[in-house]
């Protein structure tokens, strides 16, 4: 110990005797009752605590703020509690003292839970979002990812479906990966879990929705942290590209026991309908394609609408008003030493489709001990069942209900399912209700989630943490799609099949950090080491023909469709980290990260990555030249630079072989060039920002900008054909192209977060908080143009997404449409539109009065598949949050606000149902617009040049069994703003006043909720809900597209919170 | 003192973070699939390398661009304007082809290529229980795949690039084309080396021998001798080797023609394991319901769904061609492989739709496509042609209970014993205009025996191009028989196909068995051709494949043989 700390010890130390040597002089001590309230609002302040300085001596407020202490006279109490400005108190002789805090608005003493550690708000010089429990709540959040729309700037979060329990998709500063996952990492209690991309849309084969964040109960949830900022970023090295969040679960707290019974219903209400043709619409539609002698004639009840009903409503008849129920109790406590925090829950949501549900129950078990005064040993455990109904997805029936034609009833009479007729049933729309109901399609998830923390503290400032933590998950798919009869639609065949798969993730980490403080300088190190590793397993079969509906296994199909199959794997990592701090003066911050992390998905030669990252903060307030401006409490400017990294996919560096039959037997080719020199995805990021606090701390402004680029992105590389690769490769002779570090991207952007409080005296205030985010991406480098092509169900009109360099991600590309052919100069003046590149004006083989006039972009004479261009931006210019709370008295009301601007959407529902195919035309149904398709005055062939539209004014083509003009092309017709506002929640609370709570003597408090959640939505966007997230399809990312998806809808909430 | 406490504490703790992990902990090869480094370990092994090597990926080739491709721009079949597909007919098959014929072929040859590259560098790198002479065979597979794809490369692209490694040369930007003869030389190298290393009877039914290398090199010796040539007249010394190694294959190699031609494209003698000893070089699907392992060519031939009872059969546009059925009409004889060829109204095929008692052509689908609006001329309208048969081999229980939807229980032919035959001839025949040589007519008599027809006795070039044309009709032939004439007769070849008759004919039925075709009456354009030039005479490169390598529009250089390792 160097001399100067021993010298300031021993002066401490001489202090302190010579204060203590009085106190024994000192009259005797007395009881001291009194109170704590608010300052502002006089409210009663309980639990604060109430410790005489000095020593040990210290108790607690009760409900009403109430205190009785032993003391002496002179003694000092010191009266402190969270959100208050800590008091000290010099006490006299008298019995009675009534205390009363000042509220504490800012935040900055608020404990951040940072990678491998935690850092005093005030201290931190990276940017880091934080969520607290109580903005959680202010949505219905069936699971986690949910819960982070609109919490922190630069995430955006949407739901991809609103089928429940669903994933989102969570992008943090801009999407950071071509192909790969762009989900960030998450961090609950240690255990890292990267959640796969939301698979959605609006039907899937093998509909497993599952998401592995939706075993764990939001309610359960303390805070979050969302790392954003390079610095911040880079303890996670390697995982860190696209942002961590941090989730720390509640643990429980010494004194009494909690017990918190919660119990919420909720009821959730239909979609708007999609305007399709009712009855009397539909009648006119088919009477006015009769007349054309498009289709043949229909029974006569069609021929006076006038005289129809509207018919079967089939979206009201496939959606209905649900409950959704909640049900949860949490337990917590503990002694000086010891505390836990128990909780168990049951959720179980009735989707609004019928055939769609979530369920989950789940069990969570905190503990912590301090064993001795060196050691604690800490665990946390969360055990979760889930179950999710998905029959909706598997026969795409959504859109199966937007087709089917209202003359056919959902019942008949005779309770039977209503279907088609025989001229109907060979165009298989069948009945959506009648299908929800008869298919089992499932999918089961068991896991845990857990881990155990040993903290050693050898010595005062050393700690030496370490821990063992890991999730398993175990899932169950089922399917089972009986045969049936619905109407003259005769479905023969039973299909079902079962597929499980287990996975596994377990890391063991240490690390030492010591901190010390010596004059004006305060410096912390961390170092330490980690290891992960995964496996995964899974084994799935299919069957059909099975001898009956009743018994759904596999042992009673007749046929294995293809053979069972089964698949594994498993991968590590290796990681060295440490960090430094280093404060001078709580002025100047500087921080150094550094990590260094070898993956199993690479070879020998770039196997390990090192990940550095630097920041620097100045807290330009505490400088004597700004010490005059009274309004500003306090001003920090950050700056922050450093890399992070991905991993990619696994597999990459080998040479893969896979069974390929021939007729001598099995065989093996290859099925990718490996790239044993496949290096580490690298992110360099700049992030500068300020944090201010004004007027009194009720100003809160969070700022930061950042530019990322992301290099050597990790792609297939897709080169010349003579190499001989596919993109996707892997069968049938086809290898895949060499995954390689080629591409680039940047993210640029800025979020600013401000909140405040507005008003604030004894019985009422307002608060506020807004954010805003612009995120913008864009490729930089790429081998070649992606396309990926997204096939309908009505395959050949397809939707078509391209990247390309020096655009964002996944831009919406088609054709530009410039209105219809109005007649014979028209046509003969314009490009020619036929596929076979003929000019024709001829209404079976060429263009026609009527049809689309599809532009020539390339003005190459003809408009063909080289036409197709950008015809949408999917990626918003700006989002923004605004959240605003009033409290009177036991009253909270709260709304919270999200919207976007600026991004398109692909409607492709109203694209599917706007075109008329005549081989199904006279049996489906569309959108009411199609009432109006355009009608030639004439389609016969002779009529050329004197052909007229009779009714000019409308957009929906003519029909034509031949479509020779190619009017099924997509185009900017079919994209729409996808700006809105939505009301997401607006709740209000009402706190039972504490004279009732107290009087029954066991409660603490009762607290009533009514919500409702997705109030409405400021839009234009005609589909259900403009909230699209964005999912993989094909190994590509697909952004702002949507085709008949689940809608999200309003539901009202009521709960009820009891403390006792 | 205490600071040394904290400082000893210190380096304890960091000691127990450093030591990590153990090496092997960061080595996670996959465990569902055996990677090249845990396969070829023994000829076992090699076998069940190289044995996917005759589907998989030539999947993207048999089909539609065998068919386009060798038939339809070949001048055997007819064909609509479905999909832009009459540009096959017509000479204009564009950069862009919207039937994606042309992108499939160049996709499918090219991955031959790269599979059979690939696969050869593995037994390069095969295990310790791996015999040379297995390696070898292996390698010699390897290495006739790959000649057998540039085979066809050369023959519709002209100049292509010389890719020998690709595990070497996938990051390469600056490979050009090489010039044609490289690639003649190329193939020829490939096949004598596997010709040297391939065993003279196969290990299993099916497989590649010495015999198909052997015949594979007479035929690239042969295309090459007229390489560079004009005016009808070939390199002696490329013909004389065609005529020593297809001579060898004829008199030596033991193998005879079947004895019946219908036979040759039946499920029962050409599925499976079962392979006529007149086969080559065939691709040997497997009807498993995987695509590209599975053969789809009937889908797209059969001209009913009837046919096939497994909801395909979209082939009714495509038939023989009026080229091709005048020579039917003027060769009544030819019966044989007309019947094994196209579908005649009322002829009755009992091996098809057995349960029914046979197939018979129903005569209704004739005498009916009358065209009455002028401006349907020439448009590929009329569906009264006569449909194709060959490799049209009805339902899955027709065929042993085998095949789906796009899945047919038959092998494709890539290279059989009566090309070698007729390749002997040619090469005898030399620059003759005629020969009467004994061996010669010997082979090219065998051929036409088989068939039912009248013997030669004496032969001339165009003879042995219309034995080719008849006897390889819709086996994907015509087009590089004719390239190959265009390499050394230019002037002539252009005519030939300028003059063609490439468009539609009416087949009047006249109940029994007698029927009338009427070529260009009834509103038909009397004959319909298209005028092909040097500039058409090599197809274009796919227009994608220009985008990503623009590098091929520039000149062909020489490649360095040197590179080449066998």
């Amino acid at each position: 110990m160097s001399p100067k700390l021993t010298k300031t010890i021993l002066g401490l130390l001489s202090v302190a005797l010579i204060l203590s040597l009085p106190l024994a002089a000192q009259p005797p001590a007395h009881r001291l009752t009194g109170r704590v309230s608010a300052q502002s609002s006089g409210a009663s302040v309980p639990g604060a605590s109430i410790t005489v300085k000095g020593t040990k001596n210290s108790v607690q407020t009760d409900a009403d703020g109430n205190f009785t202490i032993t003391v002496a006279p002179n003694e000092v109490l010191v009266i402190s509690t969270v959100g208050y400005v800590a008091k000290e108190v010099r006490v006299g002789t008298s019995a009675t003292l009534n205390i009363s805090l000042n509220q504490d608005y800012s935040s900055l003493n608020d404990v951040v839970v940072v990678g491998y550690g935690r850092m005093k708000k005030s201290d931190m010089s990276a940017a880091v979002g934080t969520i607290s429990a109580a903005d959680l709540d202010r949505t219905v959040n069936v699971t986690l990812d949910e819960a982070l729309q609109g919490k922190a700037a630069n995430v955006y979060v949407s739901q991809t479906s609103g089928q429940p329990g669903a994933g989102a998709s969570v992008i943090i500063r801009g999407v950071s990966t071509v192909t790969g996952n762009y989900q960030p990492l998450y961090v609950i209690d240690g255990v890292q879990i990267r959640p796969s991309l939301p698979t959605g849309g609006a039907y899937n084969s093998t509909p497993n929705l599952a998401n592995e964040l939706q075993g764990l109960n939001p309610d359960d949830i303390e805070n979050i942290s969302v790392l954003e900022g390079p610095a911040a970023t880079s303890i996670y090295g390697a995982a860190g590209a696209n942002g961590v969040i941090m989730i720390t679960t509640k643990q429980g707290k010494a004194g009494n026991t909690r017990v918190t019974v919660n119990e919420l219903q909720s009821l959730q209400t239909r979609p708007k309908n999609q305007p399709v043709m009712n009855l009397r619409d539909y009648a006119v539609y088919v009477q006015k394609l009769e007349n054309l002698g498009l289709v043949p004639k229909e029974p006569d009840e069609l021929s006076d609408p006038s005289l129809l009903g509207p018919g079967t409503d089939w979206q009201h008849a496939l959606f209905q008003n649900t409950w959704m129920q909640k049900h949860s109790l949490a337990v917590s406590g503990g002694t000086d030493r010891t505390t836990f925090y128990l909780s168990g829950e049951y959720t179980n949501q009735n989707g609004i489709a019928i055939g769609s549900g979530f369920q989950r129950g789940s069990l969570r078990f905190n503990l912590a001990n301090q064993a001795s005064k060196w050691l604690k040993i800490s665990t946390n455990l969360n055990i979760f069942d889930t179950k999710e109904k998905v029959n909706i997805f598997q026969a795409n029936i959504v859109n199966v209900a937007l087709s089917q034609n209202p003359t056919i009833p959902v019942k008949n009479p005779d309770g039977t399912f209503g279907g088609p007729s025989a001229a109907q049933a060979q165009y298989s729309a069948t009945n959506p209700v009648a299908l929800a109901n008869l298919n089992n399609n499932y999918n089961t998830s068991f896991g845990a989630i857990g881990g155990l923390n040993l903290d050693i503290t050898p010595i005062k400032g050393l700690l030496w943490h370490t821990e063992v933590n890991g999730n398993y998950t175990f899932n169950n798919g089922y399917t089972f799609n009986p045969s049936y009869t619905i109407g003259a639609y005769v479905n023969p065949n039973t299909t079902g099949s079962r597929n499980s798969a287990n996975n596994w993730w377990a890391s063991l980490n240490t690390r030492i950090q010591y901190d010390w403080t010596l004059g004006k300088h305060a410096a912390s190190i961390m170092a330490g080491h980690e290891a992960q590793q995964y496996a995964y397993q899974s084994l799935s079969a299919n069957g059909q023909g099975y001898t009956t509906n009743t018994v759904q296994e596999l042992s009673v199909a007749s046929t294995v469709v293809s053979n069972p199959s089964s698949s594994r794997g498993d991968g590590s990592q290796e990681s060295y980290f440490a960090r430094a701090n280093y404060t001078y003066d709580n002025k100047y911050i500087a921080q150094v990260v550094v990590r260094h992390d070898g993956s199993s998905n690479f070879g020998p030669n770039n196997r390990f990555g090192t990940f550095p990252a630097a920041s620097l903060a100045w807290k330009i307030s505490d400088e004597k030249f700004m010490q005059g401006i009274s309004w500003l409490n306090d001003l920090k400017l950050r700056g922050e630079y450093g890399i992070s990294g991905n991993a990619g996919p696994g597999g990459a560096i080998y040479s893969n072989l896979y069974a390929s039959i021939t007729v001598w037997g099995g065989g093996f080719l290859p099925g990718n060039y490996p790239n044993a020199n496949l290096k580490w995805e690298q992110d360099k990021a700049g992030n500068v920002g300020f944090d201010a606090h004004l007027f009194n701390n009720r100003v809160e402004i969070i700022a930061d900008a950042y530019q990322k680029k992301i290099s050597n992105l990790i792609l297939p590389a897709s080169g010349p054909s003579y190499l001989g690769g596919y993109l996707s490769g892997g069968y049938g002779g086809q290898l895949s192209w060499p995954i390689e570090n080629y591409g680039g991207m940047e993210n640029k952007g800025f979020g600013v977060t401000v909140n405040t409080v507005n008003i604030s005296t004894k019985d009422f205030q307002w608060k506020t908080g807004v954010n805003f985010s612009m995120d913008r991406n864009k490729v930089t480098r790429l081998y070649a143009p992606i396309y990926t092509q997204y096939y309908s169900t009505t395959n050949s009109r397809q939707a078509e997404f391209l990247t390309k360099v020096g655009q964002p991600l996944s831009t919406i590309t088609g054709y530009v449409a410039d209105g219809l052919f109005q007649n014979y100069k028209d046509i003969a003046g314009h490009a020619i539109q036929t596929s076979n590149s003929k000019m024709t004006v001829d209404p079976a083989q060429g263009s026609w009065v009527g049809d689309i006039k599809f532009r020539d972009i390339n003005k190459d004479g003809f408009v063909d598949n080289n036409d197709r261009t950008i015809i949408g931006n999917p990626w918003p210019k700006f989002s923004y949050n605004f959240t605003s709370t009033f409290d009177y008295k036991g009253f909270e009301l709260s709304l919270f606000f999200t919207g976007v601007y600026g991004n398109k959407i692909l409607n492709l529902t109203r694209y599917e149902n706007e075109y008329i195919p005549l081989g199904t035309g006279p049996y489906a149904n569309h959108f009411r617009s199609d009432v109006n398709f355009a009608v030639p005055s004439s389609i016969a062939a002779a009529d050329a040049l004197t052909a007229t539209l009779t009714n000019p004014g409308y957009k929906i083509a003519r029909p034509s069994a031949s479509d020779a003009n190619g009017n099924a092309r997509l185009s900017q017709w079919s994209v729409e703003s996808g700006s809105y506002i939505k009301l997401k929640n607006a709740r209000l609370s009402w706190r039972l006043p504490a004279k009732y709570v107290n009087a029954t003597h066991f409660l603490r408090g009762v607290v009533f909720t009514a919500q409702a959640q997705n109030v409405f939505t400021v839009t234009k966007y005609t589909g259900y809900d403009p909230e699209i997230g964005m999912y993989s399809y094909g190994g590509f990312n697909i952004v702002g597209m949507d085709e008949g998806r689940y809608p999200q809808t309003r539901s009202y909430v009521f709960s009820v919170a009891v403390n006792f | 003192m205490q600071r040394i406490i904290k400082l000893l504490t210190l380096i304890f703790l960091g000691m127990s973070i450093l030591p990590g992990c153990k090496k092997e902990f960061l080595n996670r090869p996959p465990l569902a699939s055996p990677t090249s480094a845990t396969f070829y370990l023994t000829d076992e092994q090699i076998l069940e390398g190289t044995g996917p090597l005759y589907n998989g990926s030539w999947g993207g080739y048999n089909g539609t661009s065998l068919q386009y491709i060798g038939d339809v721009l070949g001048g055997n079949s007819t064909t609509d304007n479905y999909n832009g597909r009459g540009a096959y007919l017509s000479f204009s098959v564009s950069a862009t082809d919207p039937s994606g014929a042309l992108q499939s072929a160049y996709q499918a040859l090219w991955s031959v290529v790269a599979n059979a590259n690939v696969v050869a560098a593995n037994i390069k790198g095969a295990g310790p229980g791996a015999t040379t002479a297995g390696k070898n065979a292996g390698l010699a597979e390897c290495y006739l795949m790959r000649s057998a794809a540039y085979y066809y490369l050369a023959l519709i692209w002209g100049a292509v690039p010389i890719i020998y490694d690709n595990a070497h040369q996938i990051g390469d930007t600056t490979i050009h084309r090489n010039n044609l003869a490289d690639a003649w030389q190329f193939v020829i190298n490939d096949l004598h080396w596997a010709m040297d290393h391939l065993p003279a009877s196969p290990p299993q039914p099916g497989r590649v021998t010495k015999w198909s290398a052997e015949g594979l090199l007479a035929r690239a010796f042969l295309v090459r001798s007229g390489l560079g040539q004009s005016g009808g007249k070939r390199n002696q010394t490329d013909l004389d080797s065609a005529r020593i190694y297809a001579g060898d294959v004829c008199n030596n190699s033991g193998l005879a023609l079947m004895s019946n031609y219908y036979d040759l494209f039946t499920s029962k003698y050409f599925s499976g394991t079962a392979v006529p000893s007149e086969s080559l070089l065939s691709l040997l699907w497997v009807p498993t319901g995987q695509w590209f392992v599975q053969n789809h060519m009937q889908a797209n031939l059969a001209y009913s769904a009837l046919i096939t009872q497994t909801g395909d059969g979209w082939g009714g546009a495509f038939g023989g061609s009026p080229n091709l059925m005048q020579y039917y009409f003027n060769n009544p004889d030819d019966s044989i492989r007309r019947r094994a060829t196209v579908f005649m109204p009322n002829a009755v095929y009992p091996d098809i739709s057995q349960s029914a008692g046979g197939w018979r052509v129903d005569t209704t689908l004739f005498n009916n496509a009358k065209i009455t609006n002028a401006g349907d001329k020439g448009n590929g309208y009329g569906s009264d042609h006569a449909y194709v048969k060959k490799y049209v081999v009805g339902s899955p229980a027709d065929n042993g209970g085998l095949g789906a939807q796009q899945d047919e229980n038959l092998s494709t032919y890539i290279f059989r014993l009566a090309d070698v035959y007729l390749i002997y001839a040619d090469a005898i025949l030399g620059n003759n205009s005629s020969t009467s040589d004994p061996e010669a007519l010997k082979y090219y008599n065998a051929v036409r025996k088989r068939a039912g027809i009248a013997s030669k006795t004496s032969i001339s070039y165009m003879d042995i191009l219309w034995e080719r044309k008849v006897e390889f009709a819709f086996e994907g032939h015509a087009w590089y028989d004719w390239k190959t004439w265009y390499y050394f007769d230019p002037a002539n070849a252009l005519a030939w196909f300028s003059n063609q008759d490439r468009g539609n004919y009416n087949i009047t039925y006249n109940g029994g068995n007698s029927f009338l075709t009427v070529f260009g009456a009834d509103g038909y354009p009397g004959t319909v051709s298209y005028p092909i030039t040097p500039q058409t005479a090599d197809l274009p490169y796919p227009e994608s494949e220009l985008l990503v390598a623009p590098i091929l529009q520039q000149p062909p250089v020489a490649f360095d043989f040197s590179k080449v390792k066998y």
